[in-house]
This record gives structure tokens, sequence and C-alpha cells, in this order.
């Protein structure tokens, strides 16, 4: 039994070994198969000539020409290996040099078609199948920096821009120059637009994007050199606004009401870049300088808001007589606004200064410490008959109405990079911490909607604050505005 | 690919000339001679027709408005098999975007001051509530990925799709004063339907090539309050309200805010699905289609033409 087991494991070990030995020699087989494999075998696709590209004549978009198909058929000049042997792509008709830029390799041949217009038969084939070196430049615009090929940069030129606390004309200045280094580096191949915004109007340097060569770099630059360098002409310039929507968006925000970036954005977003900044100072068409709350205006719902709200009280006839005395208040207030605004300018016209920007006429009030008589508030809301919510967009019905407005445009090529650049006033720590806190802000907005893009943010840190040069009372400015009215009679 | 992405080829051939037969009609060849057949085959690689009666002709004996009729003929055949030009749904997410946030909610009414531009605000801050509030946004659509497996090229395909969801919508507002009525959570559905048209001016041999649908965006929305101050407490701030200087604390004399202590809403969308034809005139000017839906049960819900230009 003893000599038995002896053996057994002798003839188990044998066996152990010759299986091991076996094993070995597979896997050096098989490696070996593998390496002649891997030296032998080159990757299907095609090879590209090595060859210094003429990125002038680069043309992204590639027309199709409308001749028969056979016609069209020619073997591709580009090299292949001797391991090609797919028909597919042999058949493509590779356009010529000089003619259009080379076609990047194609792994699959996998094209992807989308919005074909029937009158122009356009073939734009997606990014990923191009050859990503030509066109690609680097974007740095206030910091927010990106790498595309199509590029669109949508710039705010309101007003809203050259306020006293955001630095005046000199901060508009910044723009210009930080503008004009961004189209200056870019690569001619580089498809791009500007777009520029004013509240309701939006102007596309260019309908279609365009390739950054030297003369469109100097085209655009000329055209947005003249916007807000000189107080007498303040935003857009009349006639200027080229933009409307392409096509009509399900979205909760009615079309009118879509203005300042927003509107500016959508106008990029139907050029279909790759990359998106936007430079703002406000986050929406209404902004409360005491509050820094900023949203977007239902503009109908507003007025009919308004009216509903002052027929309310206008049924109470004790309130008939004080609303009476507010309205006379109000009109007195306005001319002495008016008349600290002439004194103010006169004296920064005298001390060689840009005139005032303000946001609207009780701004100067506010900062000589005069105060607007307060209107009440309705005791009985539901009696009012519409809610003050109702005249205003939420955040998330503006982000759902963004969010349609990009996926609608992009659908399977999913987000674009989107930056977001916000003109910071000196000094602006962004409002009330509660009302920051509650999203009601232009940053924490601008922030937030930045994080859910997967951008970047920036604060664009304008001049420091311009403060006025008269400190002025109200009864002095009173006297002066009697005066005046004595000296018109 | 998911169930619900399972699909399910409708019809084959939707033709409007005679399934499986071509029309009748006269050739002629370069002589001018002419002869009444039926096309049976097209042999692409030799070149040779197969007629019903005068049996194989080379295609170059034909005219050449004979030739580019049989070629396009031809096209439709191969368009028309399945096995040989091969479609494909796919459901697909193409973006997402989320909103989510704990905030003090706020009572804040916007006054226009005449002769005024912008509204002034009166603000209030509810700092005894807090309120959740979130939205998460979905692009979905699908994609439709046409393979031709033929010798030959197919030219000039029209590809039309439909993309069905539904979405819920609030009734009201989100107001303070209203979020104790019952209307408050109601919802409304809505059913949508998209449509697009696009034309593929070629698909080449074994080349493969996808279409979008429109991108169907998904709403999930969702509000929920809850109060941090006892109710007593409450009382006794609506009390001092009532009572205090209307000039120093307007907003306190405000009533009617209601008890929406944890008040919450949502409301929802889902996507339907799809249904995509792909079509291709045929030499006699009649559009030849091929539908298939995603899930298939789309094409028994809905009829094409009722959804059309939707």
């Amino acid at each position: 039994m003893e000599i038995q087991k002896k053996k057994k494991r002798i003839v188990n070990s044998s066996a152990a070994l010759i299986s091991i030995a076996l094993h070995v020699l597979l896997v050096l087989a098989a490696g070996v198969t593998v390496a002649l494999k891997y030296y032998n075998k080159r990757g299907a696709g095609f090879q590209m000539e090595e060859q210094k590209p003429k990125l002038e004549r680069r043309k992204l978009q590639m027309p199709v020409k409308a001749q028969p198909f056979i016609e069209q058929m020619s073997k591709p000049k580009a090299q292949t290996t001797s391991r090609i042997t797919a028909n597919a792509p042999q058949m493509v008709n590779i356009p010529e040099q000089g003619e259009y830029v080379k076609m990047a390799p194609m792994p699959t041949f996998k094209g992807g078609y989308t919005n074909f217009v029937q009158m122009d038969r356009t073939l734009e084939f997606n990014s990923k199948y191009r050859d990503v070196s030509f066109g690609i430049s680097s974007v740095d615009f206030f910091g927010t920096r990106g790498k595309a090929e199509k590029v669109v940069v949508v710039v705010d030129a309101s007003k809203s821009m050259l306020y006293d606390d955001r630095g005046g004309i000199d901060s508009y200045q910044m723009v210009h120059e930080d503008l004009k280094e961004v189209i200056a580096n870019m690569r001619s191949a580089t498809l791009f637009n500007v777009v520029l915004f004013d509240e309701d109007e939006v102007a596309l340097f260019n309908p279609n994007m365009m390739p950054a060569t030297p003369s469109a770099k100097t085209n655009v630059l000329q055209w947005v050199g003249g916007i807000n360098t000189n107080m007498a002409l303040v935003g857009l310039p009349e006639g200027i606004a080229n933009y409307s929507p392409k096509r009509s968006y399900d979205i909760p925000m009615d079309n009118n009401d879509i203005t300042g970036w927003l509107k500016g954005f959508q106008a990029a977003v139907e050029l279909k870049p790759e990359i998106i900044f936007v430079l703002s100072a406000d986050w929406g068409n209404v902004t409360s300088p005491s509050y820094g709350i900023s949203y977007f205006l239902k503009k109908d719902m507003y007025r009919e808001y308004q009216k509903k709200r002052i027929d309310y009280f206008l049924e109470d006839d004790d309130f008939k007589e004080s609303w009476d005395g507010y309205l006379s208040e109000f009109e007195q207030l306005r001319l002495i606004s008016f008349k600290m605004l002439e004194l103010e300018n006169q004296a920064r016209v005298a001390a060689e200064m840009q005139p005032k920007v303000v946001r609207d006429w009780d701004e100067i009030l506010y900062e000589n410490d005069i105060e607007l008589p307060r209107p009440p508030l309705a005791k009985d809301q539901k009696a009012v008959g519409m809610m003050p919510v109702d005249t205003r967009y939420t955040l998330d019905e503006v982000l759902e109405s963004f969010f349609v407005v990009v996926m609608e445009n992009y659908r399977s090529r999913g987000f674009p990079q989107m930056n977001f650049v916000l003109l910071q006033g000196d000094g602006d720590n962004g409002g009330d911490a509660a009302v920051k806190a509650s999203m009601l802000t232009s940053d924490a907005k601008f922030k937030n909607l930045t994080n859910m893009v997967g951008g970047r943010f920036r604060y664009l840190k304008g001049m420091p604050k311009i403060d006025n040069l008269l400190d002025q009372s109200i009864d002095d400015v009173l006297a002066a505005v009697q005066a005046d009215t004595m000296e018109d009679l | 690919m998911s169930t619900f992405t399972t699909t399910l080829l409708l019809s084959a051939v939707l033709a409007v000339s005679a399934a499986g037969q071509s029309v009748l009609r006269d050739f002629s060849n370069n002589a001018g001679k002419t002869l009444k057949d039926r096309i049976v085959k097209y042999d692409f690689e030799n070149k040779t027709v197969q007629l019903e009666k005068n049996g194989r002709v080379p295609l170059n004996t034909f005219s050449k408005a004979d030739q580019a009729y049989i070629l396009h003929w031809n096209q439709v055949e191969g368009f028309k098999s399945t096995m040989r030009f091969k479609i494909d749904v796919e459901k697909k997410n193409w973006g997402r975007m989320k909103h989510e946030q704990n905030v003090t909610p706020y009572f804040m009414d916007a006054i226009q001051i005449p002769g005024k531009q912008t509204p002034n605000h009166y603000v209030l801050m509810i700092e005894d509530y807090e309120e959740y509030n979130a939205v998460y946004l979905e692009a979905e659509g699908f994609q439709i990925t046409l393979k031709n497996q033929n010798f030959f090229p197919i030219e000039n395909l029209v590809v039309e799709s439909k993309v069905f969801y539904e979405q819920e919508n609030y009734i009201i507002g989100d107001s303070l004063f209203l979020s104790d009525e019952s209307s408050y959570t109601d919802t409304v559905t809505t059913n949508k339907v998209k449509f697009l048209s696009e034309t593929v001016p070629i698909i080449v041999p074994r080349e493969e090539v996808t279409v979008d649908s429109e991108a169907a965006i998904i709403v999930d929305h969702q509000v929920s309050r809850n109060s941090l101050v006892s109710v007593t407490e409450e009382e006794n701030e609506d009390g001092d309200g009532d009572d205090g200087s209307e000039e120093d604390e307007a907003a306190e004399t405000v009533d009617g805010f209601g008890q929406w202590d944890d008040h919450a809403r949502r409301r929802k969308g889902k996507i339907d699905g799809v249904w995509f034809r792909v079509g291709i005139e045929d030499p006699e000017g009649n559009m030849v289609w091929r539908e298939i839906a995603s899930p298939s049960s789309i094409s028994k819900s809905y009829t094409w033409d009722a959804t059309s230009g939707s």
C-alpha cells in the first residue's frame, strides 16, 4: 500500500510537470502569435500624408456635390496599408487638396447627417471624425479658458456695463482689450463669431460662423470697436440688431421675455459652436440695486399686475387721496433727480470725465440719501386678483428654457462648453446674504448654472467705482428746479 | 439594448406601387427599338437586367433614360430589402441638468413707480421656513441607424421622425399665498409630439448613417416647504404683524400666507416612444416608406397622419 501510494505520487507529479510544460509551451506559442500579429498588423484606417496644411483654405462645412454618385467614385489619394480590405472607405471621394482640407481618418466610417436642407446640401461631419489639430484655438476670455474649433463670444453691450459702481466706461475698455486679444490669438482655421446684446436687441457680427482670417479679425474688431466708447452713444447702435430666432422653442418663457445674455446665448447656440463665452453685467432684465435680486420679467403679466394692483387700492376711497399725494411727490422727486443728474454731469464734464450712466432716474436720489416714498403693500393680496410671483420667471423656468434651447439645437452632440463671466462692481458683494443664499442674485445664479453645465465662471473685476463729484442736498436742488421753472415762465 | 428600445419592424415596405412587382413599361434601346416588359431583377455586378418576358439583357443596350430608370429601380429594391438595407432604432440620453437647493422662501412684490422704467421691490424673506427646490432636466431622443449592405449606393433618402412624450404642468403659480390651496398640487398633463424631417443624400455600400430624432425634454420639478419654528411663535409673529407699523414693517402686514407648512408639489414627464419612417422616391415618383417604432405599441396608439404637423 505504501509503495503504491508513493508510485501514485510520482505519477501525479510527472503528470503535473508535463502539464506545466505543455502550458508554458502554449503560453509561449500564443505570445509569439500575438506578437507576430501585432507587428504585422496595422490599424485599419486611412493614413494621412504628412504635409503642412494650408490653413486659409480650410472649409469645415463641405458642400456635397449634387452629381450622380458613380461620377463621384474614385480611389482615395490617402495612403493606405495593404491590410485595409474594407471596400467602403475606398469608394469615398476624398476631396482634393487645395479644394477642401483633407478629411481625417475615419475609424469605422460612420457619418452623421443632421439638418440637411434640400436647397443647400451641406454635409457636416461631426468634429470627432475630423483631424482636430487644424482649427483649434486656445481661448482665454477673462480667465475662462477653452480649446475649440468653433468659438462664439457673447458680450453685453448694454448700459448696465457702464454704471458708476461697475467702473463706468473704463471697465468696458477692458472688454475691448480682452476681446481684441481673444480674436487676435485665434488660428485662422478657427470658425468664430461675436454676438452683442443689449436688452431685447441682439447683433451677430456674421449670420454664420466664419473663419478667423486676418480680414475677418480686422472687421470684427472694427465692428465691436465703436461700442460703448462714447457716452453719447451707449448700448447697441441703432439698426445694428440683426437676430431673430431660427426656430420656435417649446419653453416656459415667452419669446418676448427672452432678453439680455439669454437671447445672445440663444443666438450663439443656434450657430452650434463647440464653446461659448458669455460676458454679462446681470442675470435678468430686472435687477434691484438695493437687494441685488436679478430676474427675467414676464412683461405682459407685469403690466396686468400693476393695473390690478392700482385698481385694488383705488377701491378704497381713503387711498385715492393718498395716491394723488404719492403721484405728486414722485413727480417732484423725478424733476429733482433730473436736475441732480444734470448738475453732476456738468461737474464731470468740467473735470474731463465721462457723464454718468444711471439705472433709472431714482438712482441719483438714493446716492444723495433721498428715498422715494414707499407705496403700501396690499393688505389682501388675493383680492388683488394676481400674485406678484406671476410677474417674473422662476429660476427653474429660466433653467428649463436654457436647457431646451441648448438641447434642441445640439441633440446628440450634447452640451457645448459654456463659460460665464460676470462684471463685478467695485465693492459689490452680490447683495444681501440672505437674498444671495436664496439664489436671487446674478452671481449666485450664474455660478450655479456654470456648475450645472460643467463650465467655468469668473468675475470680471471692473475698474474702481466712480463716486459722484457733487454731494447734493434736496433743498438746494429743489431751489434750482424752482429757479429753472421761474426762468421758463 | 433595453426592452424599451427593442424595436419592431412594422411593415417592411409600404410601397405605393404594387409590392414586389415592378411596373410594366416601354423600354427602348440605343437604336430606338422598344419593348414592353417588367423588370424582375438587376444584376449590379454583371450589369444585366432580368426582364419578365425578354430574359437577361445587358444594361448598356438600353437608352440612357432607361438605364437611369433601371438603376433607380434597383436602388429602390435595394432599399426595400430588409436583409440588405438594415434599420435600427436606439434610445439615447443626450443631456441632463440638475438643480437642487435649500433656500429661504421669500415674498417679493414688484411695484411700478410712476415714470420709472424698472420696478421697485419689496422683499420679505420668510426665514422661519425652509424650502427645498429641485429640477431635473433630461434631453432624450432616438437615433436611427441605416446600414446599406447592398453593393451599390442608395441615394436621396428622407428620414422622418416623431418623438412622443408627455409632461405635467402645474395649474397655478408658485405663490406663497396659494400654497395652501388644493389646486396648488394639481397638475395637468400635456401630450407632446415633435416631428423632424431630414434628407440623407447618399449612403454608400457598407456605410452606416445615423439620424437623430428631435429631443424630448423631460422635466421633473419639485418643491417642498417646512416650518423651522413652532406654530405658537408663528401666531405671535402674525399678531405682531397685524399690530405693527405699516410704514416701518410694511411686509409684515401682509396677511394670508396660509398654512403651507410641509407643503409640497411635484410635476413630472416621461417619454412614450418614437416613430421613424424612411422613404425613397421610386422611378414613378411615388414615395416608398419603411417604418419602425420603439416601442412597437406607438404605432398602435397613434396614426402617422393624425400626428403630422405637430
